[in-house]
C-alpha cells in the first residue's frame, strides 16, 4: 500500500517532483537506524547559499516541493533561509526531525515557510529512547509535540519498522491520532547506514513486512479520513501494473526503445525547462554537494551532478546524456527482479533499487532465490 | 499525556488482527497470501475495507467488510471475478438514512493451512 501515484508525464514514486536536502550530518542523537549515520560530532555542511542556488535551479526544472532532513535539520543554521526561499519560489516545504528542538521560538522563526514537520517516532517511550540512545528522547519529543500544535503547523510521524518495532503499529496509530498528526509514515528499517552495524539482525524478514503491510492497512482503513497512513511498500502485483512507479515503464520518452534497450541518444534535443523533475522525480542533495537520484546513498555512478563544480541548471544535462540511460536500465533489471513470480510478495523499492546501484542486493531478494544469470550489476 | 502510561487499548479490529498477527502462528505462504489478497482487492479500486481473519487458531480464510455507494457496485464484479478464493458474498441496504450505501461482506478462503506452533497453541490456551 504505498501512497504512489503517479501524475501525468513524471516518473517515479511521487505525485509531485522532490528535491530532498540533506545539508549535513550533524546530529545530536545517534540513531542504531540512521540510514545516513549521522552523528553528533559530524560538523560539515553545506554552504546555505550553495542550497539556495540548488532550489531555485530545481524549482525552474520543475520540482514542487524542499524537503529538509540531515542530520537534524534544527542543527543547521541556513534551514529557516532555505525554506523561505523555496516558499518565495512557491514549493511546498517540509521538514524531518527528531523532534529534540522544537521549542517556540525556533518554530516562530519558521513561521510561514514550513508547510509540514515530519517527527520521526520508533514506538512506546522505553522503545524509543532506546533506539535513539538518549534517555529523554521521547520526552523532549512529546513536549516539542505541543509548541507544534500551538504553533499551527501541520505534522506527521515518521516510524521506522523493525522486526520487533511492528507489534507498536496499533499503539503508534493510536498514539499519532491522538497528537493530532496528520500523516503516519511507516518505513521499514533498511541494511544502511548505522543499521548495518547496529541493528542488521532488526531488519524486517518477508514474514514481518507482510505483517507491516497488513497492519499498515487495517491503519490506513481506521485513520484514513483524518490521517493519511503510508506504508513504503509495494506489492509486486501493484509494481507489476504501474512500472512508471519504478521508472521502468520502457517508452521510448523515457530513454527506452521499443525493446527496452535504452537510447543513448535520447535527451540530447530535450532542454526545455522541467525535463529533468519530469523525468526524476526525486532529487537528493547530499551533504557534500553531490546530487543523486531517488533516495540517500544511491551510487555516484548515476549521480545527476556535484553541486560544488557545477550548479544544477547546467549539471543535469550532462546526467541527461551521460547517465540517464543507465539509469533506466538500471531501474528496467530491478522491476524485472522484484516482479519475478519468485521474488518477494512485498519489497521497500527505494531500498533496492539504492543496494543494486551499488551491486548488491538487499537481504530479501537475496541471490539464492533469483536466477543466478540476471544478478543486478551497477 | 504521561509518557509512562501509552493510549490505552480500545477493542477493535486492527487489535484483533495484531493478535492474529502475533499468536496464530501464520507461516510465510499463509502471509504471502493475505497480503496477495488485500493487495488485489485494493488494486481493483476498494480502497477502505476491514478485513477479518477466520479461524482459531490457525487462520483458514478472510472476512472483508466495507461500505460501497451505489456507483461502486461494479467493483464487486471484478473482484469476484479476479479473486479466485472468493467463497461468498452478502450484500444489504445499510438502510435509513443511507439508501444508497450498501454492506458487503465478502469471504475469502482457505487461505493457505497454518501449522499451529507451540507459540499458536499457548496463546490459545490462554484464550479460553
Amino acid at each position: 500500500m504505498n501512497s504512489s501515484e503517479t501524475q501525468c508525464g513524471i516518473s517515479g514514486p511521487v505525485r509531485e517532483p522532490i528535491l530532498q536536502i540533506h545539508p549535513s550530518l550533524w546530529c545530536n542523537l545517534k540513531c542504531g537506524h540512521c540510514y545516513s549515520g549521522s552523528n553528533p560530532w559530524s560538523r560539515e555542511q553545506l554552504d546555505p547559499e550553495l542550497v539556495r542556488r540548488a532550489v531555485s535551479d530545481a524549482a525552474e526544472l520543475g520540482y514542487k516541493v524542499v524537503s529538509c532532513s540531515g542530520g537534524e535539520p534544527f542543527l543547521y543554521g541556513g534551514l529557516s533561509g532555505i525554506l523561505r526561499h523555496a516558499k518565495s519560489l512557491g514549493m511546498k516545504t517540509a521538514v524531518t526531525t527528531n523532534g529534540y528542538f522544537l521549542q517556540k521560538e525556533r518554530l516562530e522563526n519558521l513561521d510561514g515557510c514550513v508547510d509540514v514537520l515530519a517527527i520521526s517516532v520508533d514506538g512506546p517511550p522505553e522503545t524509543h529512547n532506546q533506539v535513539r540512545g538518549a534517555a529523554q528522547a521521547f520526552d523532549r519529543m512529546l513536549a516539542g509535540l505541543e509548541v507544534v500544535r500551538e504553533s499551527g503547523i501541520h505534522f506527521g510521524m515518521i516510524h521506522t519498522a523493525t522486526k520487533t518495532s511492528w507489534e507498536h503499529l496499533v499503539w503508534l496509530g493510536e498514539f499519532a491520532f491522538e497528537q493530532g498528526a496528520r500523516l503516519l509514515q511507516i518505513h521499514p528499517l533498511e541494511m544502511a547506514g548505522r543499521a548495518r552495524t547496529e541493528m542488521a539482525s532488526f531488519v524486517p524478514d518477508e514474514e514481518t513486512l507482510a505483517k507491516i503491510f497488513l497492519l499498515s492497512f487495517a491503519l490506513a482503513n481506521k485513520y484514513g479520513e483524518t490521517m493519511r497512513i503510508q506504508c513504503d511498500l509495494l506489492a509486486r502485483e501493484h509494481a507489476k501494473a504501474a512500472p512508471e512507479l519504478l521508472y521502468a515503464q520502457g517508452s521510448c520518452a523515457d530513454g527506452l526503445n521499443a525493446s527496452n534497450e535504452c537510447n543513448p541518444e535520447i535527451g540530447t534535443e530535450l532542454e526545455s525547462a522541467e525535463q529533468l523533475a519530469a523525468l526524476l522525480s526525486i532529487l537528493v542533495l547530499e551533504p557534500d554537494g553531490c546530487m543523486v537520484p531517488v533516495s540517500y546513498g544511491f551510487s555516484r555512478n548515476y549521480a545527476v551532478c556535484d553541486l560544488k563544480s557545477v550548479p544544477l541548471k547546467d549539471g543535469w544535462r550532462g546526467f541527461r546524456q551521460e547517465r540517464y540511460a543507465d539509469f533506466l536500465r538500471l531501474c528496467r533489471r530491478v522491476f524485472e527482479h522484484v516482479t519475478r513470480p519468485e521474488g518477494p510478495e512485498l519489497f521497500n523499492w527505494h531500498e533496492v533499487v539504492v543496494a543494486a546501484s551499488h551491486g548488491r542486493f538487499p537481504a530479501i531478494l537475496s541471490p539464492e532465490r533469483l536466477n543466478p544469470e540476471a544478478r543486478l550489476t551497477a | 499525556m504521561s509518557t509512562s502510561t501509552p493510549v490505552k487499548a480500545d477493542s477493535s479490529f486492527e487489535k484483533e488482527l495484531l493478535q492474529t498477527l502475533q499468536f496464530s502462528g501464520l507461516q510465510k505462504e499463509s502471509l504471502n497470501e493475505l497480503v496477495r489478497t488485500v493487495a488485489g482487492i485494493h488494486g481493483r479500486g476498494l480502497n477502505r475495507f476491514r478485513l477479518f481473519p477466520i479461524g482459531i487458531p490457525a487462520v483458514t480464510g478472510l472476512q472483508v467488510q466495507t461500505l460501497l455507494e451505489k456507483n461502486q457496485l461494479p467493483l464487486l464484479e471484478k473482484i469476484l471475478l479476479e479473486t479466485p478464493q472468493a467463497q461468498g458474498i452478502v450484500i444489504f441496504p445499510y438502510g435509513i438514512p443511507f439508501p444508497d450505501i450498501f454492506q458487503v461482506n465478502l469471504t475469502i478462503g482457505p487461505v493457505t493451512q497454518a501449522a499451529i506452533t507451540p507459540a499458536a497453541a499457548g496463546a490459545a490456551a490462554i484464550q479460553r
